[in-house]
């Protein structure tokens, strides 16, 4: 398992405190709000709401 | 009672910098910035050096005003280095090649670009004080300044983060977009955009957890749109009347306002968060993703 780092900076001593506090504000973003992956096709041109789950 | 001063470090600094850059007071608050609840104020020796911050923040520049929350102040220098005794944290380069260095330094952390400038992020004086040398201030306006800007939200606990955002006209919810970069996040805002959403910005996003929930807006910076999202969505065409730097052409949100509907840079409760995963070859597909699989791809 990996952790990705586009959000958050790991520095060798760890995560400092303004980035633990932004992992908690993602932790609540995540768990407060509907989540959805999308992949796209072909043709992104086409995409409309439904694609997102958004009506 | 006049007299002999001893030459500060301030006269030498004064004496060896053009007078044109240079006052020996507090600089003006020349430009102020309302960050969606809380307002900064850029103090400059003149409006060129004060307006840096516009090609991310103009759309969200107010009337100056001597109280900000937070000061931004530039002062010219003549040499800027890395101390030999302080603590490094981080170095190496900044994406547009300037070499710097992250040190621990009294109260706050610096963020130094040898001959060229340095940051000093001072919380507890709620003042970012930037030294630049004369000529060379030009790389402020790029990383170096969401570093400014990352710390100054962080600050006010807000989150600068990476991904896309467009907006419901109808409930004036916001949808976030996360993909790490070139897996098609400025693609799939503009063609949500042209779908109906309105377009709020395709890289930088601001996060807070209020009483009311997640809020969010985007930074309104200029969108970077390569060639190969200009051929998927044709429609770009029209617009993309500069030059091509790297495969790339920038446009202001503004410019694609005849094409999008284009959001106002304020907070908006987040309604969905979509977590951008590989394109594939057949057609556009939608999955649910487990929340603790969604916070590692974002995060």
């Amino acid at each position: 398992m990996s952790i990705a780092c586009d959000n958050l900076r790991i520095a060798p001593s760890g995560v400092d405190a303004d980035n633990a506090r932004a992992l908690a504000a993602l932790g609540s973003l995540v768990a407060r709000t509907p989540v959805v992956a999308l992949s796209v096709g072909p043709n992104p041109g086409s995409l409309t709401r439904k694609h997102i789950g958004w009506l | 009672m006049m007299g002999i001063k001893a030459q500060s470090l301030t006269d030498l600094i004064a004496s060896s910098v053009s007078s044109a850059y240079w006052k020996p007071d507090l600089e003006p608050i020349r430009r102020v910035y309302n960050l969606n609840g809380f307002t900064f104020g850029v103090a400059a020796g003149d409006e060129q050096l004060a307006s840096f911050l516009d090609p991310i923040l103009a759309p969200l520049a107010c009337p100056p005003t001597a109280s900000c929350d937070w000061i931004v102040e530039l002062s010219p220098v003549a040499v800027i280095d890395v101390p030999t005794d302080a603590r490094r944290i981080f170095e190496g380069p900044l994406p547009e090649g300037l070499t710097c260095a992250m040190v621990e330094d009294g109260d706050g952390r610096k963020l130094i670009v040898p001959g060229h400038f340095a940051m000093w992020f001072r919380r507890a004086a709620r003042r970012t004080d930037l030294s630049f040398v004369p000529g060379k201030e030009d790389g402020l306006g790029g990383t170096a300044a969401f570093w400014m800007l990352d710390d100054l939200l962080a600050a006010h606990g807000r989150f600068l983060l990476h991904g896309g955002l467009v907006v419901d006209p109808k409930s004036e919810s916001s949808i976030a977009i996360f993909a790490p970069s070139g897996t098609g996040k400025t693609t799939t805002v503009l063609a949500l955009a042209h779908a109906g959403f309105c377009l709020a910005g395709d890289d930088a996003l601001v996060l807070d957890v209020g009483e009311d929930g997640c809020g969010m807006w985007a930074v309104p910076r200029k969108l970077k749109v390569d060639r190969k999202t200009a051929a998927l969505l044709p429609w770009l065409d029209a617009l993309l009347t500069g030059n091509w730097i790297d495969n790339e052409q920038a446009l202001e949100i503004g410019a694609l306002q005849p094409v999008v509907s284009c959001a106002l840079p304020r907070r908006r409760r987040v309604g969905l968060v979509v977590v951008l995963t590989s394109p594939n070859p057949n057609d556009h597909a939608i999955t649910p993703i487990a929340k603790p699989d969604a916070l590692m791809s974002i995060a």
